[in-house]
């Protein structure tokens, strides 16, 4: 029988830990930390206010854990200066992220230490000065990406890492002075499909493939790119 | 009435002959009867009535018909036009349902059938140089002796008055014209576009913007008015005559006065048989001239004010792998896929200012948008990382 757990947090001062779902709080801000093993979870949190937390152990200053496949997680941060620092092993995973708020810090890395398959990433971003580092499959397999970012804001700073094969990476941003770097790399079939509206702005776009699969002998990828803008400069590296 | 005569036709024939046979027939015709050639060699005279089967290919010489299938779909013929039936199947179920054509040479209108019994994306309609995509319902295509194709998106079938034509015209859905050089979308009535060969993108849909549907109809006249064909009448009389010099009036063109709009025309009416064959061609030519990258202002006209240099606007540059688009959505399309490395599509608004400077293991390129400032895009595409 399929067991589903569901977790909602609604976030305004702290939850206590549980396990194997380990929440706790800290003694300055509002922090929900996590640590997850398991799989067909659904977890949603809304966590609203000032200076918030989402990570792992705070006696250990770990990142947030989630380990498990067949997840659903809906996070939604509201607020300014809030972190969200993550390792996520998730195969066949839904994840919807939505960030509304400035100066916001979100690193997450994902498929670092077992496969992340089949991820399905829905991202939302709007607000300004907002850093994001994402890293994805940069150790196991992270194969058959979809990832849609979308960034509503000026003056963010984004690295995003994508490492898979047959990955599908769509982003739009709109707004001004962003500064977005993003990969995709060792893969084959990659697609990128980027969409800017902004005025300035410094865009890296870098795509390579790896191996192709047997038999075929030229799996290069595909950049697509849309720019409305006045003076942005972007930086388009494609290699096979 | 020659329409029910026709649907008679397709029945009797439907009883005669299997189901997939017949799919159609002459509903009209005027002028020498042209052929219809079948797959296994019999030539048939192109008469009102006669039927067509898949595989058929039909033919005008010296006149002019028209052919209905059983859909309702219809597809007029001009003179010295080739059409080739590839494929016709109709079924009670339209999901099956479906035609391709190949409009071989010549010019001909196309009007899907009201009914809908073959969805529009399951009719393929090529030309030598294009494939036809149709989400619309009634366009024309004319292909030269070269091959090349013109493509005329037509307004939908309220636009007939005057009123109408002067207040402009929707479009009668759109149409996808797609080669190895790109696919152009029309979504605006009298948007055409020219295809060279197939290797070349489709010129920038550009709007005809003095064309009207009494012209266009002219041009497929199959069974003439009352009015002309007493015109016709008249005229022959009088140059039956005894005196032919005593008649002044032989020059005259009696439909110009009645289907001419009285505006200016963009193309020029001296150059312009209304009535002829070659209108379309003619129109061909003219746009074949547009498409001419050393003729700066012609260039004027398909891009407006963006001026692009460093590469061949519009189309595929050899020199640098580019094939520039201008895509008709106010979008500037620079499209660079090199085989064993990747594809880089890059588009800008119309009107931009932008730099693109490429790198590769071929020839580096820099193209300008407009003054060269503004976006500035390096691109570097090589093999191996």
């Amino acid at each position: 029988m399929r067991v589903t757990k569901l977790l909602t947090a609604v976030m305004f001062l702290g939850l206590t830990a549980t396990s194997p779902l380990a929440l706790s709080q800290s003694a300055t801000d509002n922090e929900i930390l996590l640590e997850q093993v398991g799989d067909t979870l659904n977890l949603t949190i809304l966590q609203q206010g000032y200076g918030n937390k989402i990570s792992g152990d705070s006696t250990q200053g770990s990142d947030m854990t989630i380990t498990g496949s067949s997840l659903n997680i809906d996070i939604d941060l509201i607020g300014n200066s809030n972190n969200f620092y993550g390792n996520m092993t998730t195969s066949n995973s839904t994840l919807d992220w939505t960030i509304t708020g400035d100066s916001n810090v979100w690193d997450i890395l994902m498929g670092d230490m077992g496969s992340a398959d089949s991820a399905d990433i829905l991202v939302g971003i709007t607000g300004d000065s907002n850093t994001m580092d994402f890293d994805l499959g940069s150790v196991t397999s992270a194969e058959r990406l979809d990832m849609d970012f979308t960034l509503l804001g000026d003056s963010n700073v984004f690295d995003v890492d994508i490492e898979v094969d047959d990955a599908t990476w769509n982003f739009d941003i709109t707004g001004d002075n962003n500064n977005f770097l993003t990969s995709q790399t060792d893969g084959a079939y990659q697609y990128m499909k980027v969409v800017l509206d902004g005025s300035g702005g410094d865009f890296d776009l870098i795509q390579s493939s790896g191996t192709c699969p047997t038999g075929v002998s030229s799996c290069y990828g595909y950049i697509d790119i849309n720019i409305d803008s006045e003076n942005a400069t972007v930086n388009i590296t494609q290699s096979d | 009435m020659r329409q029910l005569i026709l649907l008679s036709l397709i029945s009797l024939l439907h009883c005669e002959l299997s189901a997939a046979d017949t799919i159609g027939g002459v509903l009209e015709q005027a002028g020498t009867p042209g052929d219809i050639t079948r797959q296994t060699g019999e030539q048939l005279i192109a008469s009102v009535d006669t039927g067509v089967v898949s595989m058929d290919t039909v033919k005008t010489e010296n006149g002019r018909l028209k052919i209905q299938f059983v859909d309702d779909t219809q597809v007029a013929m001009t003179e010295h036009t080739v059409i080739e039936i590839n494929e016709y199947v109709y079924d009670p179920n339209p999901s099956k349902s479906k035609m391709a054509l190949n409009f071989a040479q010549g010019t001909a209108r196309f009007a899907t059938g009201k009914l809908g019994l073959v969805p529009k994306e399951n009719i393929a309609i090529q030309t030598p140089t294009a494939n036809i995509g149709i989400r619309g319902t009634d366009f024309t295509t004319t292909v030269d002796e070269l091959g090349r194709s013109l493509v005329i998106l037509l307004p939908d079938e309220d636009c007939t008055d005057r009123v109408k034509l002067e207040q402009g015209c929707a479009p009668s859905g759109s149409i996808t014209v797609t080669n190895d050089g790109g696919t152009v979308i029309l979504e605006e009535a009298y948007q055409a576009v020219m295809v060279s060969t197939f290797e070349t993108s489709p010129t920038q849909p550009v709007v005809l913007t003095d064309l009207n549907i009494n012209l266009i109809d002219n041009m497929f006249i199959v069974s003439k008015p009352t009015q002309v064909v007493e015109a016709e009448e008249e005229q022959q009389e009088a140059r039956s005559g005894a005196d032919y010099l005593a008649f002044n009036d032989l020059d005259i063109d009696f439909l110009e006065e009645n289907f001419l709009p009285d505006d200016n025309l963009e193309f020029s009416e001296l150059d312009i048989d209304t009535l002829g064959v070659n209108f379309l061609v003619d129109l061909l030519d003219f746009l074949d001239v547009e498409d001419d990258p050393l003729a700066a202002d012609a260039l004027a006209v398909r891009t407006g004010p963006d001026k692009i240099t460093g590469t061949l606007n519009p189309g595929f540059d050899p020199a640098t792998n580019y094939n520039t688009i201008i895509d008709g959505s106010g979008i500037i399309w620079f499209l660079r896929t090199i085989d064993g490395q990747g594809t880089i599509s890059v588009k800008i608004p119309i009107g931009s200012n932008a730099k693109i400077q490429t790198e590769s293991e071929l020839t580096p390129s820099t193209i300008c948008v407009n003054d060269c400032s503004g976006i500035n895009i390096f691109i570097r595409q090589t093999q191996g990382g």
